[in-house]
């Protein structure tokens, strides 16, 4: 793992590495932060609004934020591309560029189920065309495996997986947001661990741009991500993930939103949209609390298995989502460390 | 509040169950090499390896999938 510590970034004096890890992320928060209110004047103007169905006074609510989100990111990836010159930060960009333009579409134009997964697999271009990719895949405690062909796969594979869990857990307010900010500081501390600084910039940026976000997205919220802005904070997380070289710490401290997909997939028994399944794993009661439907056959989702049979309200359900991201988070950091040991040195940390 | 434990050991199982399996696709299926195959030898072992993986992947579902079954189906009821 400890390749791929970058040659610009071991070169770069630690005063100059803070400074640069203070600026990027610092850009992309005041660019979301200042960009979202204008883009929520923008969007009510054009009637660009939908239902927030948990409100009881039928609150229309603009959508997306997906175009400020990405210039958030995109802000913080050319100041440290200025910096880094490194071809994984450009490809991290590109992608992320990607996933929003695949979002933007379905959030303009109704695609089908199949359109997500495959735009957002073909999304991975970049990774593999600039080469930001190390084909060593990384575990803890046991080493790497070379995977040179089947990692041509595994790249689109991911950031098809990523961009689609964001989007599947973007189902009330904050949710999407204040987890990909738990998720996104996990990852950055993994990078530390691993003396990635250069992909932990980008990472802290991924969380800046979640964290400026959760202000207007949290209960009652403002503007809603759209699939542009949840496709592009997944993606962006995956190509992080893959140009870090930190693909398994990735998907663990994913995995409550990984635990979704499969609840959901499993019980569907195909791919398709959420809004396209008849019976749904949660009802909402007349006081607008969330609780499991109970009906034979519906689908099943990590917000009707934490709600269960009796009402909960959305803050308390979007409470226990974090309380499990944090736990995974934790997890993740813990397989960081155990990337640094390995068997053959006696389980001793590296020196 | 709700009760997230079973949601807890699920994801705990799931770590694992990567933790493990990295080791057995490092320790095990990585060296593997068939000698029996002639100038096909190294595709045969690529497809070896590759069938042994997914076959692992299907057992990872299955174990994932009756956990779902005995203690996430609990939750909603």
């Amino acid at each position: 793992m400890l390749e791929h510590v970058s040659q610009m970034s071991s070169t770069l004096p630690l005063l100059a590495l803070v400074a640069i890890a203070v600026i990027s992320p610092l850009a992309a928060f005041v660019t979301v932060h200042f960009g979202i209110p204008p883009l929520i004047a923008r969007l009510r103007r054009t009637g660009s609004t939908v239902v927030d169905v948990l409100k009881p006074d039928g609150d229309m609510v603009p959508r997306p934020a997906g175009p400020v989100l990405t210039a958030g990111f995109m802000v913080a990836g050319a100041v440290a591309y200025a910096v880094f010159q490194s071809v994984e930060i450009l490809a991290v960009m590109l992608t992320a560029l990607s996933c929003f333009v695949v979002g933007y579409v379905d959030d303009k134009k109704v695609m089908g189920g199949w359109f997500k997964p495959v735009a957002l697999a073909a999304a991975a271009a970049p990774i593999l065309l600039l080469g930001a990719y190390d084909s060593n895949l990384s575990f803890p405690l046991f080493g790497d495996t070379r995977i040179p062909i089947l990692y041509l796969a595994l790249a689109p594979l991911m950031i098809c997986i990523t961009g689609n869990t964001a989007n599947s857990i973007d189902v009330m307010n904050g949710l999407l947001s204040g987890f990909m900010a738990i998720t996104g500081a996990a990852l950055t501390a993994a990078l530390v661990i691993l003396q990635n600084y250069e992909m932990a910039v980008v990472s802290l940026s991924l969380v800046a741009v979640s964290a400026a976000y959760y202000r207007y997205h949290r209960i009652p919220c403002r503007i809603f991500p759209g699939d542009s802005g949840a496709l592009m904070l997944g993606g962006a997380y995956g190509a992080v993930a893959i140009c870090g070289g930190v693909e398994i710490v990735a998907a663990v401290a994913l995995l409550p939103a990984i635990i979704n997909s499969f609840l959901f997939l499993a019980s569907v028994k195909r791919i398709v949209e959420h809004r396209q399944v008849e019976k749904k794993s949660t009802v909402i009661t007349d006081d607008f609390r969330i609780k499991c439907s109970g009906i034979k056959g519906a689908s099943i989702s990590l917000v009707g298995l934490i709600a269960g049979p009796v009402p909960h309200t959305e803050a308390q359900v979007v409470s226990a989502v974090f309380k499990l991201a944090v736990i995974s988070g934790g997890l993740a950091v813990l397989t960081a460390l155990m990337m640094t040991w390995s068997i053959d040195s006696g389980w001793w940390p590296q020196a | 509040m709700a009760n997230l434990r079973p949601l807890v050991v699920f994801i705990l199982v799931m770590w694992a169950l990567m933790i493990v399996g990295g080791g057995i696709l490092v320790l095990l299926v990585a060296p593997l090499e068939l000698d029996c195959c002639g100038d096909q030898g190294p595709l045969a072992s690529s497809a070896a390896k590759a069938a042994i993986t997914l076959g692992l992947v299907a057992l990872w579902i299955l174990i994932l999938s009756w956990m779902k079954k005995t203690m996430l189906h609990g939750m909603m009821r």
